[in-house]
């Protein structure tokens, strides 16, 4: 993090502190709310179960969120850009794999599906990074 | 867009850094403005223009 300022070195330590738990957390509750459901089928635990990643998952964008509106015009334009490609990416990826179940593929598991989209944001991201010559900055 | 920052900043001995805390904004901000990769906002610009000085239009061109 070689130039950067006081103000910004703190914002990205903030960033890293409360994206990767977060991250963390969602993958693991994504993994555990798989493995309860298969134990649990036939009780009312399943519904509050099967939503309980949606925790993580708020406090992860929640984290994003209130950085990207610490940082400047430029990350705010990365993050945003990002953000469309990411979506564009799930869409498509989405639109193609449900065409081809049609044709026998086997049916994707959503709990997967769900957590690689966390993965793909960053995947994005140092893309972007990378083409706009950042090399410094999270 | 083509500008000319760089030159506008060396004339005045400034790193990308120092235009960078004056105008709050990164210095990656700053150096992907110099390298024509991001065109800034309007604001930006505006501060940029104030700072040196200079009309916008003298500072950036198509």
């Amino acid at each position: 993090m070689g130039d950067l300022t006081e103000k910004e070195k703190q914002s990205i330590n903030r960033y890293f502190r409360e994206i990767i738990p977060a991250t963390v957390a969602y993958l693991l509750m994504i993994a555990g709310s798989k493995y309860f459901l298969k134990e649990m089928e036939d009780t009312i635990w399943i519904y509050p179960i099967a939503l309980s990643p949606l925790i993580p998952a708020y406090f992860l964008m929640h984290f994003l969120v209130n950085f990207v509106k610490r940082a400047d015009e430029l990350i705010h334009k990365l993050h945003g850009d990002c953000a469309i490609i990411t979506l564009l990416i799930v869409v498509f990826s989405g639109l193609t794999y449900g065409l081809l179940v049609k044709v026998g593929i086997p049916q994707p598991d959503i709990f997967w599906a769900a957590s690689l989209i966390c993965p793909l944001y960053f995947i994005v991201l140092a893309f972007l990074f990378r083409k706009y010559g950042i090399k410094d900055y999270t | 867009m083509e500008n000319r920052l760089r030159v506008l900043r060396a004339e005045r001995k400034m790193s990308q850094a120092d235009l960078a805390e004056q105008l709050g904004v990164s210095r990656q901000t700053i150096n992907t403005i110099e390298n024509g990769k991001y065109d800034p906002s309007l604001p930006l610009a505006f501060g940029l223009a104030k700072l040196f000085d200079q009309k916008i239009e003298e500072i950036f061109f198509p």
